[in-house]
């Protein structure tokens, strides 16, 4: 469950950037989780959706792709 | 086209219709990467003092914190040896830790199943180890999570012991794949499990060629000088991790 670690910082770095940008409402963040990451994609979507709850990305909708390496990265965001 | 919104229709502005579609930010950050500064400012601080640490990463009940309390024993009166303990909760093993004569710092980590850069560099400000100590950090017993989270140490090494399976370094690829010495511990119960250590070692090798491996038996003794011999050297900077024939104790 260091999925729950890691949603924490996916809700951190995406309310960063939608601050930064002036946004008001987050409508989806794409991310790209290596396989050989160690995260579990469906256990990080449940978590990001309880770590989103509080703030501006709440609701938002997580795309994941999956990229062949290491990395656990925010790609991109969609914000109104 | 209205070049605010690049919507397709042209009109007078003031602009307040509502944007109905959403627009894209590039973003381009790794979700690590604050605990990956913390790690990188700790292992700073720790080479700076030529402290030698080892992340020690085990499942449950492998027998990391009897390893400690016997090591403590060991080095008593040669290395100073300070400890952060990592657990959900309870400072249990930090009073055993105490107990056997070392400084420790309990992190108790409620919900969470690893520690991470940030619990250690608090940690260490509480435990302010001395220069050209050794710094045992044990982590939550789980061979899944704390695989991700570089605690900035010098070392990792994870514990298996023989009441468990042999297979688990495939089962488990991630925690076997980022350390650099596996302790296989307990040998003193082999003849009395279907434990197989050569097998073992095979699969540890399997996906992580550069392991090496110690088999002792912390309670009884076994293979520990080994162990020591293996701190030592980390200390003086010798090669933690090589794929040289591993020795049954």
């Amino acid at each position: 469950m260091h999925e729950l670690s890691l949603a924490q910082s996916v809700v951190e770095i995406v309310e960063e950037a939608a601050r930064r940008e002036g946004a008001a409402r987050v409508e989806s963040v794409r991310l790209e989780i290596g396989e050989l990451s160690h995260v579990e994609p469906e256990s990080l979507a449940f978590a990001f959706e309880v770590a989103a709850r509080d703030g501006c990305a709440r609701g938002a909708r997580l795309e994941i792709c999956r990229t062949p390496g290491h990395e656990m990265r925010v790609r991109d965001i969609d914000i109104f | 086209m209205c070049t605010t919104c690049g919507c397709e229709h042209s009109h007078d502005h003031p602009h307040d219709h509502a944007h109905l579609d959403p627009r894209t930010v590039r973003v381009e950050r790794d979700l690590l990467e604050k605990n990956d500064a913390l790690a990188a400012q700790v292992r700073r601080h720790l080479a700076g003092r030529g402290i030698f640490a080892v992340n020690l990463v085990s499942s449950p009940g492998s027998g990391k914190t009897t390893l400690l309390v016997k090591t403590i024993e060991a080095l008593r009166g040669r290395r100073e040896l300070g400890v952060i303990e990592g657990d959900q909760e309870t400072s249990r093993d930090a009073e055993r830790i105490r107990a056997a004569g070392a400084r420790a710092v309990q992190v108790n980590t409620g919900q969470g199943c690893h520690l991470d850069a940030g619990m250690v560099g608090h940690a260490l400000e509480h435990l302010a180890p001395a220069a050209g100590s050794v710094l045992m950090i044990e982590n939550v017993g789980n061979l899944v999570c704390p695989a991700a989270f570089d605690l900035g140490e010098s070392a990792r090494v994870v514990v298996l012991s023989v009441t468990e399976g042999d297979d688990k370094p495939l089962k488990y690829p991630g925690i076997f794949r980022g350390s650099q010495l596996m302790l296989i511990n307990k040998v003193d119960l082999l003849p009395y499990v279907e434990f197989d250590a050569a097998r073992c070692v095979e699969y540890a090798r399997r996906v992580n060629p550069g392991i090496r491996t110690i088999a002792l038996s912390a309670a009884k003794g076994q293979g520990m000088a080994e162990w020591l011999d293996w701190i030592e050297g980390g200390l003086r900077g010798r090669p933690l991790a090589s794929a040289d024939a591993w020795t049954a104790a």
